[in-house]
């Protein structure tokens, strides 16, 4: 583990000043992100940064006990986690905002959704779970190949690859069933 | 692939997605596993896991997307009231060097034997002086009665008319 990290564990100050140093920018960039721009939206991303930092701090570095040093990045670790923050904050500031005026009647919860079950028209597991990602970043996105393997960590070749053999799949299906 | 080979594929596309019901499901992907993701270093069952999660959770989609957008630009410094609120939250500790705390140690060693030693010495003077003033009150006390016998035997002797027989003179009176 990295020394600095190590050190904040233990509750030095040296070490947590450092860490400060180190990814102030990588916290707030992510939070930054989430909340938008504007000048008022800079104010509140300071002010949700500081809950990462608390977070991070709290309960004797619970939270940043659990970044696995195995599995990632710290940067990565923490921008996933200053996004959750970030977001966390957008949906209390929405519940906020709605007074009790406006607030829609008391009705009875929706019922909840069963996954997709299969049907006559259409199989579930018509597509794997990257072919339709990468469809769904190529034509919702509108997203080059180059970009999508960014996205998914595969080379643009891969991506071109998955696309052909989904595209494949759904002609042949829709052949069958007939055209749409 | 043509142009026109891809608009067709962009139809089935749209007509597949259209028909889709399926709703994100299962609980949500804690952050060391996403991280993990999102560095390549995942392993396959659960890179599985995750991209389906990610075709059916436009959240998680976006969270992705947003990440590798932050990766392919330098990060700006954040301002400076960020780090200075930040760094606030951990105070120094009294940081005591660590020869004046093993000479301490050793110095409350030596003040916990003497300390001991001190508390057995009043301890037993304390005992002596107990112990000494109640043998004395006990001898005093014993001399004081035996003194006290003396003086009622004296006393008695003292009696003019009573001779060492202990027969009084005039005790005969009332024989004849």
């Amino acid at each position: 583990m990295d020394d600095v990290l190590e050190n904040c564990l233990r509750g030095r100050k040296w070490a947590w000043d450092a860490f400060v140093d180190r990814y102030a920018g990588v916290i707030f960039a992510a939070v930054g992100r989430v909340l938008g721009r504007g000048r008022d939206r800079t104010e509140e991303a300071e002010d949700v940064a500081q809950d990462v930092f608390v977070r991070l701090v709290r309960n004797d570095f619970a939270l940043l006990r659990r970044y696995d040093p195995d599995r990632s990045s710290i940067t990565t670790w923490l921008t996933i986690v200053s996004r959750s923050v970030a977001i966390d904050h957008l949906r209390r500031r929405r519940l906020q905002a709605v007074s009790l005026d406006d607030a829609p009647p008391t009705t009875a919860p929706p019922e909840p959704q069963t996954p997709s079950t299969p049907t006559a028209e259409h199989p579930m597991e018509l597509l794997t779970a990257r072919q339709k990602l990468v469809l769904q970043l190529i034509y919702d996105r509108d997203m080059d190949p180059e970009a999508v393997g960014r996205v998914l960590g595969i080379s643009a070749q891969t991506v071109r690859s998955t696309k052909h053999k989904a595209l494949q799949r759904l002609r042949e299906y829709y052949e069958k069933e007939g055209p749409p | 692939m043509s142009e026109r080979e891809d608009k067709l594929g962009c139809r089935l596309w749209r007509e597949y997605a259209a028909r889709r019901t399926s709703v994100p499901g299962g609980p949500e992907i804690a952050p060391n596993l996403l991280a993990a993701y999102l560095d390549g270093k995942a392993d396959p069952e659960a890179v599985e896991r995750i991209e389906a999660r990610m075709a059916e959770d436009p959240d998680l989609l976006e969270a992705v997307l947003e990440f590798r957008r932050l990766q392919d630009f330098p990060t700006p410094p954040a301002p400076p009231a960020v780090a200075t609120r930040a760094k606030s939250l951990v105070v120094p500790a009294v940081q005591v060097p660590h020869a004046v705390i093993a000479a301490a140690g050793r110095w409350w060693q030596k003040l916990q034997w003497a300390a001991a030693a001190a508390v057995i010495i009043v301890a037993g003077l304390g005992g002596y002086s107990f112990g000494g003033d109640t043998f004395l009150a006990r001898q005093t006390a014993e001399q004081r009665a035996a003194a006290q016998v003396t003086g009622e035997i004296e006393d008695l002797i003292s009696e003019p008319d009573l001779s060492v027989t202990g027969q009084a003179n005039g005790s005969q009176e009332g024989q004849s």
